[in-house]
């Protein structure tokens, strides 16, 4: 198996685009990773494309279009809000096997364009519409997690006012405002125990990133990002969910552990996380499904500054999906476009000190399922 | 959704037909399936049962924003996860309730309610309603 490294990651700040279509935002995207490549890269390098969309195009024809390269393989991905990070792990594969030298992986999402309010329209497809919102979902969640470990509203509230603090120094994200507590506690109620600030946003946006061999990454960057963990989870359970799937998602455990087996890592060897923070919840049962506290323990680990810039795990430095946004397809693969430029130092007033390990945690949720996705970064040598 | 849908279902959602897994013993509902989703084990034949529809809350919300769907489905509504006394764990809609008043533990039963209407097709389905103690 052949190592990876990313050479180049871009994005397009994270916002509501109305004035910008599909083709623009993955132009502009495209645009900035080519341009981030140190050394500089010839559009011709690049060999195929992987491209994550959970709704916004249809198959793969824009691509060749929009980045100006027909003839290429391209292949579009969907796996539900994992969507983005799952076509840069398969866009690993391609490499890892030794098919592809560079490859290009795109993640976009025009949320603002689909057919739906801001509650997105989910419906399992083995059970019956009693009209949940996701919103609602993840509520389930947070009322069993308060009930069986005395997690409080004010746990959750600190996972809001902690990401919004990261989002108002990124100039990225869509959302740049600090919050209290107090402020997210008396937020409209949308699902209880889940109020306004504890949801994330309609967000329209593209990230993409470029990578390589990493035995020719020196042809492009001296400063090169290996990939050296990917682990992925899927489970399903109309009419069964477990004890852990109530307060959990043991897809993230699952996809964690195969991650940190392939990187010879452990949760403790983690300098910075970006993990799928739609709601504050999901937040807070992620420090727990990735090993970074004890189930039960998440809102202590909020709580006492520990995921905090300056904290011992630094989580969502970036404002995470709460405050830099969630455009489904992109969302996977800005958390990869972060993650490169922390642990090459270029993350300005959020930088990590020192960063060198990175993870990303993407999860795709139904009712009753959901799909883990993990990918450990680490800087080059 | 689609009215064959709803046709297709009808049975499970009506009768509260379930089935129970050969070999690891869990319920299964909705839906009869070739292979238990739980254990993985190839179901030679169909253990069907009939759920015991009296449970108690293990999780809920309320939706004070509406969710997608039918506008029957208007806020607040109570959104519930339920241990049935027989076996199965089952997600549904908690009616002739207080937002306020709903609690983990409480004890509930399935009725059989009207769920919405669809291209002038009444759909029913069981929703949970408190047992009054």
């Amino acid at each position: 198996m052949l190592e990876v490294a990313v050479i180049g990651c871009g994005m397009t700040p994270f916002g509501e685009h109305y004035g910008k279509s599909l083709r623009n935002l993955v132009e502009d995207a495209y645009l900035s990773t080519i341009r981030s490549v140190d050394k500089g890269i010839d559009p011709k390098d690049i060999q195929a494309v992987w491209y994550g969309t959970l709704a916004s195009s249809w198959a793969s024809f824009p691509i060749p279009d929009f980045v100006g390269l027909s003839q290429l393989p391209v292949s579009r991905l969907e796996n539900a809000c994992a969507t983005g990070s799952d076509a840069f792990r398969n866009a690993c594969f391609s490499v890892m096997a030794g098919i592809y030298d560079v490859v290009l992986v795109i993640g976009a999402e025009k949320m603002n364009d689909e057919p739906c309010s801001s509650l997105w329209n989910y419906q399992a497809m083995e059970n019956w519409n009693i009209g949940r919102s996701m919103p609602g979902v993840f509520a389930l969640r947070a009322t069993r997690h308060m009930h069986e470990f005395g997690t409080k509203r004010e746990q959750l509230a600190m996972v809001s006012v902690k990401n919004h603090h990261n989002g108002a120094l990124n100039p990225r994200a869509h959302f740049r405002f600090e919050t209290t507590v107090e402020k997210a506690l008396k937020s409209r109620m949308i699902a209880y125990p889940l109020g306004l600030l504890d949801c994330c946003p309609m967000t329209d946006g593209a990230a993409a990133a470029i990578i390589c061999r990493a035995d020719i990454a020196k042809k492009y960057t001296d400063a090169s990002v290996q990939v050296v963990g990917l682990g992925l989870a899927t489970d399903t359970s109309y009419g069964t969910m477990t004890d852990e799937q109530l307060v959990g998602f043991p897809t993230t455990t699952k996809a964690a552990k195969e991650a940190f087996q392939m990187a010879k890592l452990e949760p403790k060897d983690v300098d910075v996380v970006e993990l799928h923070d739609c709601f504050t919840i999901t937040e807070l049962v992620s420090y727990e499904d990735l090993g970074f506290c004890k189930k039960g323990e998440g809102g202590k680990f909020v709580e006492e500054g520990r995921a905090s810039l300056g904290g011992e795990t630094p989580v969502n430095p970036s404002g995470g999906l709460l405050a830099k946004g969630h455009p489904t397809g992109a969302t996977g693969v800005a958390q990869i476009v972060e993650v490169f430029e922390q642990v090459r130092g270029q993350s300005g007033k959020r930088q990590v000190a020192d960063a060198e390990i990175g993870l990303t945690h993407n999860l795709g949720v139904a009712p009753e399922g959901s799909v883990g996705l993990v990918t450990i970064l680490r800087r080059g040598t | 959704m689609s009215d064959p849908f709803v046709w297709r279902e009808l049975r499970d959602e009506y009768q509260l037909v379930a089935q129970r897994c050969s070999s690891c013993g869990v319920v299964i509902y909705p839906m009869k399936h070739k292979i238990c989703p739980k254990c993985g084990k190839i179901q030679e034949e169909t253990k069907e049962i009939k759920l015991n529809p009296h449970g108690k809350i293990v999780t809920y919300t309320v939706q004070y924003v509406p969710g997608p769907g039918a506008k029957e489905f208007g806020p607040p509504m109570i959104l519930v996860i339920c241990d049935l006394d027989d076996g199965g764990r089952i997600n549904g809609i908690l009616t002739d309730c207080a937002p306020d008043s709903v609690k983990i533990g409480m004890r509930v039963k399935l009725e059989l309610r009207s769920l919405y209407t669809s291209n002038g097709l009444d759909v029913y389905s069981h929703k949970f309603t408190p047992i009054k103690e």
